[in-house]
């Protein structure tokens, strides 16, 4: 029990991203479904069995419970990212306007992402998860995760190309 | 190449996520209340066993009342028991109570008339002794 509270403490806020990411940004419903997740990991429903590593367990059962939650709702899984909350950036000076930009472009990008494509992409690149491992979270096979990744950077790649400057910046090093 | 182009989106991915301005809200009172949740679902889980069990309990008692009650042979007739009084003491032959005393004598001495012309005590006695004709 101890051992799985500090377990579950030291993925607290990783979980509690994933579970936003997981609810479309929407606040309310991913600590209800972080919740749910510790309630049926104290009341043994959920049971890590050591198949997977613990935090690709743990964000399966997020995923899920949320899927579960929405079903309920009957609210679609993702809205479009523009009602999505986002911090405010207080742009000051071109550095920052530079970068609000960059930042505005990347979301277009991703908005032209599928879900899956979208979920693979948070769990490698935002959690350090392995593809092996987002397949697992994702409920999917290994193959079908790696094609995932793998189209949402050509899709990313392609929509950032078509803003030009950051692309080219990135790759000219500079 | 690969792998800058890589580094290069996930760094993009990581500055643009959308709601990575948002916190995770208290762990300790997030598990105080998952643990009251799990407890309260504990205890309602029991609360529905026990009342499945109860009825279960009340099914089986009324199923065994019900099946006691077709196998339960019902009572003898006042008749059947006057009749059954008779025939289990031979030597009473008091008359069953439909039947007044006058009339039973009668029919008494009648059965006596037509034992001995049907069955003569000299062929009952010969009978008796011999097996053969109880084969």
């Amino acid at each position: 029990m101890n051992e799985l509270a500090t377990r579950l403490e030291s993925l607290h806020e990783a979980a509690f991203q994933w579970a936003l990411h997981c609810s479309a940004g929407v606040r309310q419903d991913a600590e209800d479904g972080l919740q749910a997740t510790y309630e049926a990991l104290l009341d043994g429903s959920a049971c890590f069995k050591g198949q997977s590593s613990f935090k690709s367990f743990l964000f399966a059962v997020i995923r899920n419970k949320i899927r579960s939650q929405a079903r309920k709702k009957k609210v679609r899984r993702l809205v479009g990212l523009d009602d999505v909350r986002t911090p405010k950036v207080e742009a000051q000076g071109s550095k920052a306007l530079e970068d609000a930009e960059r930042r505005r472009a990347i979301r277009r990008a991703l908005e032209e992402l599928s879900p899956k494509q979208r979920d693979v992409l948070e769990l490698v690149f935002y959690h350090d998860l392995t593809i092996e491992e987002a397949a697992q979270v994702m409920g999917v096979r290994l193959g079908t995760a790696r094609t995932h990744y793998k189209r949402a950077k050509e899709g990313m790649r392609r929509e950032l190309m078509k803003g030009g400057l950051q692309w080219k910046s990135a790759t000219t090093g500079t | 190449m690969e792998e800058r182009d890589d580094r290069y989106l996930r760094e993009s991915y990581n500055q643009a996520r959308p709601h990575s301005g948002e916190r995770a809200p208290d762990f300790e009172s997030m598990m105080e209340r998952a643990q009251d949740a799990s407890r309260a679902r504990r205890h309602a889980g029991r609360r529905v066993w026990l009342a499945a069990a109860a009825v279960l309990l009340a099914v089986s008692v009324a199923v065994f009342s019900l099946m006691s009650a077709d196998t339960e042979l019902p009572e003898a007739s006042p008749q059947a028991q006057s009749v059954e009084a008779v025939t289990d003491d031979e030597d009473r032959l008091a008359a069953p109570s439909v039947v007044d005393d006058e009339r039973w004598e009668e029919l008494v001495e009648l059965a006596d008339e037509l034992w001995e012309e049907e069955y003569p005590t000299d062929f009952l006695l010969v009978s008796l002794e011999n097996d053969e004709l109880w084969e």
